[in-house]
């Protein structure tokens, strides 16, 4: 089975000569959640950047379904079915919710219906679509975010850590969502910090280093191989050192 | 910690509100010197309002701010980190156009050479004192892995990385007391460990007092001496980290008890 989103030996970065990515490979096969971590300056928002054609790759190519993308505008890309949700700034402060949801939509016909679905799979929203964007919490940003980008019904979402500076209430609340949005046939490729939890909610994941794979596997896989908990995730020891720092 | 602790921040009753809403209405904490004192609450709670108010960022209605023993409630904000109260921001300040080494040296006070009189007249102490300051800023930056890219615009580096040389530089200013909003927000786990630990060394080493927004749970519960609640603009409880987990308020409206449904969180 040939994977619907496909990188290969992806090289790109923002000043010229200093690549970001020195060739990165990864693929996403239909329905998969396919998180990528690794350390801060690793490459991972620049692979995304990348993906969604926000940087054009210097050497490599970006496949959908087979068909390349690289060297496509972003615009483009999203009509063919990928969706983005940035790090931060990722919401238009000033506009309502139900306008930013309206600024993600292509279909004019379509955008009725496409707000009540998501008002649907994001109930808070929908109990507030005229308040202003930038007035809501972290949280809240990030659902009218992911909104936003599944308006167009893309069929891969890109999500750049979706869980960074919520509440832990919410932190459970978005990745619920992330699996309910997958459960609907939605591929999601997402960049995460909070990897332990990440990890174990994905069918697959990678582990960058220095804009370059450094181990993969499946979730599983990679949260049970000690080098990676050693180098990524914050060593297998973290509950004993815990246990001593009570002692004090 | 020792038990002759006195308050290094007093915070009585401050409000700030903008456009309507009253961000924080009536906060009252306490954090005595030389602990690790963590700050959580549901997103919306007020808890960045209060570090910007405490710093003179936000105008603050009413209260008193005691730093140390001085009142410094609508002091400027520049004066507040003079006497040693520094902060870090949620969303970073790097200074992008300029390489990360002099977004470092920026920081450090006490700088004869500001001066041109000291340039000319004083030049050996000049020189001392910015060598002296350089070589603290590359220890820091390599405290925080950030040496490769000393001399790399800091609009280079990436979101973590950002936050990271936040943190460095907020250490240069020599704080007293240092305020972090979400130090490990996008921070790699392995780093944010050593980020921990970095911490837990300044306050033994050189006594800093720390408060610090943050929702990872589990650096909480590890590593702060007292955990302090905010809800809706007010402080609701404060404690030592075990005694806050356990509390039925905090489960419900924060850690998202699973049987919570969605609406009650603010």
């Amino acid at each position: 089975m040939s994977a619907l989103l496909e990188t290969d030996g992806v090289v790109a970065g923002y000043v010229p000569d200093v690549p970001i990515l020195n060739g990165v490979s990864i693929h996403a096969q239909a329905g998969e959640i396919v998180t990528i971590v690794g350390p801060n300056g690793a490459g991972k928002s620049t692979l995304v950047k990348t993906i969604f054609g926000l940087l054009r790759p210097r050497h490599g190519s970006v496949r959908l379904e087979g068909a390349e993308l690289a060297g496509h505008r972003p615009n483009e890309i999203a009509r063919r079915g990928l969706g983005y949700v940035p790090q931060r700034d990722n919401v238009f402060a000033n506009l309502t919710v139900r306008e930013n949801l309206e600024l993600g939509s292509f279909d004019r016909r379509a955008t009725a219906a496409q707000i009540e679905r998501m008002f649907a799979l994001f109930p808070r929203l929908g109990e507030r679509p005229r308040q202003r964007a930038g007035s809501m919490s972290g949280g809240e940003r990030q659902m009218v975010a992911m909104a936003r980008a599944l308006m167009p019904d893309p069929r891969i979402l890109l999500v750049d850590e979706p869980s960074a500076g919520l509440s832990p209430a919410f932190v459970d609340v978005i990745f619920d969502k992330l699996r309910e949005i997958n459960a609907g046939g939605v591929t999601i490729v997402m960049v995460e910090q909070n990897a332990r939890r990440a990890l174990a909610m994905s069918d697959r994941g990678y582990v960058l280093d220095l804009g370059a794979n450094r181990f993969t596997g499946t979730g599983r896989e990679l949260l049970d191989d000690p080098r990676v908990a050693e180098l990524y995730l914050g060593g297998t020891a973290r509950v004993d050192a815990s246990a001593a720092d009570g002692q004090k | 910690m020792t038990d002759a602790s006195r308050p290094m921040l007093e915070v009585r009753d401050v409000a700030c509100s903008f456009g309507g809403l009253r961000a924080v209405d009536g906060a009252t904490l306490t954090v005595e010197e030389g602990s690790i004192t963590a700050l959580i609450g549901p997103n919306g709670a007020g808890k960045t309002t209060l570090f910007n108010v405490v710093t003179g960022f936000c105008p603050c209605e009413g209260g008193s701010v005691r730093l140390a023993g001085q009142e410094i409630a609508r002091w400027a904000p520049h004066r507040i980190a003079r006497l040693g109260m520094v902060r870090t921001f949620q969303l970073t300040k790097a200074l992008s156009a300029m390489p990360v080494i002099d977004n470092m040296l920026l920081a450090a006070p006490d700088q004869p050479g500001e001066r041109l009189a000291n340039v000319v007249l004083r030049p050996r102490a000049v020189h001392a004192r910015e060598r002296a300051v350089r070589d603290q800023a590359r220890e820091l930056l390599a405290a925080f892995r950030l040496e490769r890219h000393a001399d790399e615009y800091a609009g280079t580096l990436s979101g973590g990385q950002r936050k990271l040389l936040e943190l460095a530089r907020a250490l240069m200013a020599r704080p007293r007391l240092l305020l972090l909003d979400e130090p490990l927000a996008g921070v790699n786990p392995s780093l944010g460990l050593e980020l921990l630990q970095h911490m837990q060394r300044l306050r033994t080493q050189e006594g800093i007092t720390f408060l610090f927004i943050e929702h990872d749970m589990e650096a909480v519960m590890n590593h702060a001496d007292l955990v302090v609640v905010m809800a809706e603009g007010r402080v609701i409880l404060s404690g030592p980290p075990r005694a806050v987990a356990a509390d039925d308020r905090v489960i419900d409206a924060y850690l998202g008890g699973k049987h919570v449904p969605l609406e009650e969180i603010a």
